[in-house]
């Protein structure tokens, strides 16, 4: 009987994400969870979901593994047993999203793109216990886990949310006028994010590029692999967009981009924890 | 060199909690982790504060309990959760209750009553989502301090989500009472979904380490201060000597040297 591989994050991982910025587009190109399934030789459950924040990530994981769940949002979970988990994934989103949940046989879950209340240093402080809940988690049941920062944690919202693909392209919104600038003193409070964020260098582990950010010498997972410079002439350069990404209106991973997490994922599991 | 008892709490738990109904009365007495603590001879480490809610309880004893480098200094870790219908967030160094942040505090609560700013009362998600939510944080604690075979108890210090169901009163019962949520048509229908989701935890929840387990007296178990006050089977005569007064249900100093005491049984029971 195949193991099963049980994975949560947001739009970069969700089976099936849509292009906002290229609605027509057809996205229906294999995720990277199935890709890291087939070469895992596993069957894979995604419940990674447009928009999510890591509040929902942690939940999905937590609830499918200790409540099991048949339905999760609206999705079918096939009913599966914890001794036959080989491998969890998380792949963390940003800290300043806010998710919740309503009504109804283990919840609908919804989400917002910023949080109400509270301050940026302090969701990164609650993203960063987040973290480590999965990881006691995952050795609560003695599972192999991996997690990454999928996406920057806290630097967009520091550098101000500009406006989403759709807002651009159908509202005619520009990053010019319609930034949501950063009320706080950058340089001071990325200091201290990142002071808080060397707290937890002790505690993480089975974390592919910790300490999620360049400045720490880590870096979230899509920079690393996406956001690439290339030697051009006598300098380094931008190669953007990519080659593994939609366009340079939509920096989700096309068809190439996922094969290239899988085998990120892959080559570190081997590496790591299958060693 | 004494270990420590780390607790955390709403105002059941907190040193410096102040009557609201009473604010000139005298509230110097001590608090049930202090009695503990000095029953056991540890040190205490009491990070409760007034009005907050389960995010703050478990943030609080995670960042505290993971910041000790070397974990057998710690002698006992207490969660003595509050109701789930509470937000907390934090904001530079502090941590800010939802309630007390939309009352404006005590002092301006009188001005939220005068101009019905009751619209600001909102919250996403509902009840059935916050129980759920709550029931993931205790089994976050559980969890940690297993993985670092840390001593634990917890309990629902106050009930999780029954006086949300009937409508909750604005912090003084003398003045005007208020149904918070109109969200909720069948109250039936959805205390029974609740009850559900408690028991979905019922075989995850180390029983022998929750004081009241399964938290709902429905189900046979108990929030804390309805059991240690009053009991299900005692008068009313028997619980007004535990709490403040009749318009305050917090804890006197009878009432947390009884708070303690439960505590020190439990904590003998799972020792022995």
């Amino acid at each position: 009987m195949r193991k099963i591989l049980l994975v949560s994050g947001d739009s970069f991982t969700d089976k099936y994400s849509r292009s906002a910025a290229h609605p027509v587009l057809d996205c229906s190109w294999p995720k990277w969870p199935e890709l890291l399934a087939d070469k895992l030789d596993m069957d894979v459950i995604n419940l990674g979901r447009s928009g999510s924040g890591n509040k929902y990530i942690y939940s999905s994981l937590h609830d499918s593994l200790r409540l099991h769940p048949n339905k999760m949002n609206g999705r079918h979970i096939p009913s599966f047993n914890n001794n036959n988990v080989g491998l969890v994934v998380a792949a963390w989103s940003q800290c300043f999203r806010e998710d919740w949940q309503e009504r109804g046989s283990h919840g609908q879950w919804k989400n917002e793109r910023i949080h109400d209340r509270g301050d940026l240093i302090n969701w990164v402080r609650e993203s960063l216990r987040i973290y480590s809940n999965f990881q006691m988690l995952c050795k609560n049941y003695n599972l192999p886990y991996i997690h990454t920062q999928m996406i920057p944690m806290y630097i967009d919202y520091l550098r101000g949310i500009t406006p989403t693909e759709q807002q651009m392209i159908y509202k005619g919104w520009t990053i010019e006028d319609n930034t949501l600038h950063y009320p706080g003193d950058k340089i001071k409070d990325r200091e201290e994010i990142e002071k808080i964020i060397l707290e937890y260098d002790d505690i993480m582990d089975n974390f592919i590029e910790w300490p999620i950010t360049r400045a720490l010498g880590g870096s979230p997972l899509n920079i690393k692999l996406f956001h690439y410079q290339v030697y051009v002439k006598d300098k380094y350069v931008d190669n953007w967009p990519s080659d593994y990404v939609i366009s340079d209106q939509d920096g989700h991973p096309n068809a190439k981009g996922h094969e290239l997490i899988a085998e990120t994922m892959f080559k570190y599991y081997e590496e790591k924890i299958n060693s | 060199m004494k270990k420590k008892l780390i607790v955390s709490g709403c105002s059941f738990t907190s040193n410096h909690f102040r009557s609201a109904v009473h604010p000139e009365m005298d509230l110097s007495w001590p608090r049930w982790p202090e009695l503990l603590a000095k029953e056991l001879n540890m040190e205490c480490v009491n990070l409760a504060i007034s009005g907050q809610g389960n995010d703050f309880i478990l943030g609080t004893l995670q960042d505290y309990v993971l910041g000790i480098k070397d974990k057998s200094e710690i002698g006992l870790v207490i969660a003595a959760w509050s109701q789930c219908f509470r937000l907390d967030y934090q904001e530079g160094n502090k941590w800010e209750s939802w309630i007390m942040d939309q009352l404006g505090g005590f002092g301006q609560f009188q001005h939220h009553i005068t101009t019905n700013e009751y619209n600001e009362f909102q919250m996403r998600g509902d009840i059935e989502g916050w129980v759920r939510k709550s029931l993931r944080l205790y089994m976050n604690f559980q969890i940690m301090c297993e993985r670092y075979d840390i001593p634990y108890l917890q309990t629902q210090m106050i009930p999780l989500y029954i006086d949300y169901l009937r409508g909750l009163f604005i912090v003084d019962k003398k003045l005007e009472t208020w149904r918070a949520r109109q969200q909720i048509v069948d109250i039936g229908k959805a205390d029974e979904s609740i009850l559900e989701a408690i028991m979905e935890y019922d075989n995850l929840i180390n029983h022998d380490n929750f004081l009241g387990w399964p938290i709902s007296k429905k189900l046979g178990g108990f929030s804390l201060n309805l059991k240690a006050f009053k009991g299900y089977e005692k008068d009313d005569e028997e619980y007004m000597k535990c709490i403040i007064s009749d318009t305050d249900s917090h804890p006197n100093a009878l009432g947390n040297k009884i708070l303690a005491k439960h505590f020190k049984e439990k904590y003998e029971k799972i020792n022995s």
